[in-house]
């Protein structure tokens, strides 16, 4: 078949880091334009939601047998062949191991079978370069990504060129979430339901901590913080669905009121290292990003601060592989595609910014955050 | 490409197998109709099939002077063995097959090695044990035909012992094992391993039907995970 190429670049990719099958074709015309031409998702949150949270060998097992599905799905939706692909670009962490493998060897096969090079990613430069996908940012920015994994700030300056400026040194943010729902007995996932909770509940009825509040170093803690709402929780029990939704509330606003002092650090930052940079953008990704409370607070704080607020569609905030194939595009275009990908393992534990000093949680595999 | 090699690789058949179920990282090119061996490579690494596979297969492939254009069937060990290697395998096969839209077999490393045990010991019935650790065994028995007599199994070393009967082949790493623990008489021996070879395992795709079922591990084990419970706070009876 002759393909028509009417593209520049095109890159499939895959992503499998977590409970969230995906594939993606995401194409560059002639003009520079980008253009997500699929993006499917397939879901595993009913696998594991009897279990309260992401069970890595439910979540292995899913992957093996739904990737070539979903990433013929990808493909069809896309009206693409293998003659239009010029690359597969494949996370190839940090996360779940399991899921890492079964992405990896899918990809690795596609491409060998294919005869085009293989981009391995990390799942965090995709979250980091979406912003330029959706056209919503240019270099340098802010991105704060927060989820269930990761809760950190990074100061993107260029492909492959990422500093961490902050990180959490305990929990991630969208766990801190699902902890408390989970003590509070709502459904997982419990990002949602605590943001619903939260909506009828009384905000200052629980003094509950800001972690860090104040402290000079720009970094995230939410450890006390679910302690405290553990505590403050247990010396009411038994509780009524008012006792729940004032607990959520409170428990969302300390998380708010902690993010704005603790992101503030950072944009002060970056005013003083970009002078020259207009308008900054703080760009949100990840999970947590969809709580609105969370959302309104980083707005105004943008505000205050003089920055432009970019969040990207949920469906590109939250995990999916056409950020996976934007990075590998990207990756592909800059010339930092790697001879030896066809031999790369997978990394559990690979943070983006490889020469920040691990704050937490280094041990034989590598920084963990 | 002159029209009489075009109609060679029209007609050629070539089937890749793979295996990374356990301690082998090895792939095979066979002629699935004569049974000819035309390449392979079989590497025992214990760990790090990921990074291996691809090389395995490439250099495989160039022993045979295939392409992955010339290949026309493919077939992945499934297992029972190591979760993770029997993840990089299929994984690997799948998309293998979905990128040159290929059938693909799934073979049992239990019937490979039954099917090498019978060979080594013509007539005897076979049972096909791997050391499924936790003081339990991956288990199948085959008649001497080689006619599965039940469907494989984890199961504890007791109860797969009372299977073995007097005249038995036994194969698998847990051969010994089920041996010492029947007690039973004029026991043979098969094949020890962890996994059959290579070659085995594509015999026995070739001589399977094609299908276009797509292979799924064999765990024999349900994922290690138990319901979270006793976590939440009590809740007040509320009437709404």
């Amino acid at each position: 078949m002759i393909d028509q190429k009417p593209f520049a670049t095109t890159v499939l990719g895959i992503e499998a880091s977590c409970d969230e099958t995906a594939a993606s074709v995401v194409s560059l015309d002639a003009n520079g334009v980008p253009a997500i031409r699929s993006n499917a998702v397939l879901s595993q949150i009913a696998d594991h939601a009897a279990f309260g949270g992401v069970v890595p060998e439910i979540a292995a097992r899913a992957h093996v047998e739904a990737l070539d599905g979903i990433i013929g799905t990808a493909m069809r939706e896309a009206g693409a062949t293998r003659d239009g692909i010029d690359a597969i670009a494949v996370t190839a962490g940090p996360g779940l191991i399991g899921g890492l493998i079964a992405g990896l060897m899918t990809a690795k096969a596609l491409a060998a079978a294919w005869g085009k090079p293989l981009i391995p990613v990390s799942h965090l430069e995709g979250h980091a370069l979406t912003a330029r996908l959706t056209g919503q940012a240019e270099f340098p920015f802010l991105l704060l990504l927060v989820s269930g994994g990761h809760t950190q700030i990074v100061r993107v300056a260029g492909v492959g060129d990422y500093q961490r400026w902050g990180t959490t040194i305990d929990d991630a943010l969208g766990e801190a979430f699902d902890k408390t729902a989970k003590l509070l007995g709502l459904p997982y996932p419990g990002g949602p339901e605590v943001e619903k909770a939260a909506a009828t509940g009384d905000a200052s009825r629980f003094a509950l901590p800001r972690p860090l509040r104040g402290e000079a170093r720009p970094d995230f803690s939410f450890s006390g913080l679910k302690t405290a709402v553990r505590q403050a929780a247990t010396a009411i029990a038994p509780l009524s669905g008012q006792d729940v939704a004032d607990i959520c509330a409170s428990f969302q606003r300390a998380i708010c009121e902690t993010l704005a002092d603790r992101v503030a650090r950072s944009l002060g930052r970056f005013r003083t290292e970009y002078p020259g940079v207009d308008e900054p953008v703080l760009v949100v990704a990840g999970g947590v990003a969809a709580n609105r409370a969370v959302r309104a607070t980083l707005e105004s704080l943008c505000a205050d601060q003089g920055f432009r607020f970019a969040a990207p569609p949920m469906a590109l905030c939250t995990d999916n592989a056409a950020m996976i194939a934007w990075a590998g595009l990207e990756r592909l275009r800059a010339g930092l595609t790697d001879e030896t990908a066809m031999d790369v393992a997978p990394r559990s534990r690979w943070p983006l910014d490889e020469g920040s000093a691990p704050v937490f949680g280094a041990g034989k595999r590598g920084a963990k955050a | 490409m002159p029209r009489a090699a075009l109609w060679a690789t029209r007609f050629l058949m070539t089937l890749l197998a793979i295996d990374t179920a356990a301690n082998l990282c090895a792939a095979c090119l066979t002629d699935p109709v004569s049974g000819a061996v035309l390449g392979r490579v079989s590497r025992d690494i214990g760990k790090g099939h990921a990074e291996q596979l691809m090389d395995v297969i490439a250099e495989a492939m160039r022993h045979a002077r295939v392409g992955y254009a010339g290949l026309t069937r493919l077939a992945v060990s499934v297992g029972p063995g190591s979760f993770t290697g029997i993840r990089v395998g299929v994984a690997a096969a799948r998309g293998l097959a979905l990128a040159l839209d290929l059938p693909c077999a799934g073979i049992t490393t239990l019937e490979a090695l039954a099917t090498e045990a019978r060979a080594l010991n013509p007539g005897r019935s076979v049972l096909a044990a791997l050391d499924a650790r936790r003081g339990e065994v991956y288990v199948q028995p085959f008649a001497a035909d080689g006619t599965p007599l039940a469907d494989p199994a984890a199961e504890a070393v007791a109860d797969a012992a009372r299977r073995v009967s007097t005249g038995m082949a036994l194969c698998g790493t847990a051969a010994a094992l089920l041996a010492e623990a029947s007690g039973a008489a004029d026991l043979a021996r098969g094949p020890e391993g962890a996994t059959a070879d290579i070659a085995t395992i594509a015999a026995l795709a070739a001589a399977r039907p094609v299908s276009g079922e797509r292979p799924k591990p064999l765990y024999l084990r349900a994922a290690d995970a138990r319901p979270q419970e006793g976590f939440a706070l009590p809740r007040k009876a509320e009437s709404a």
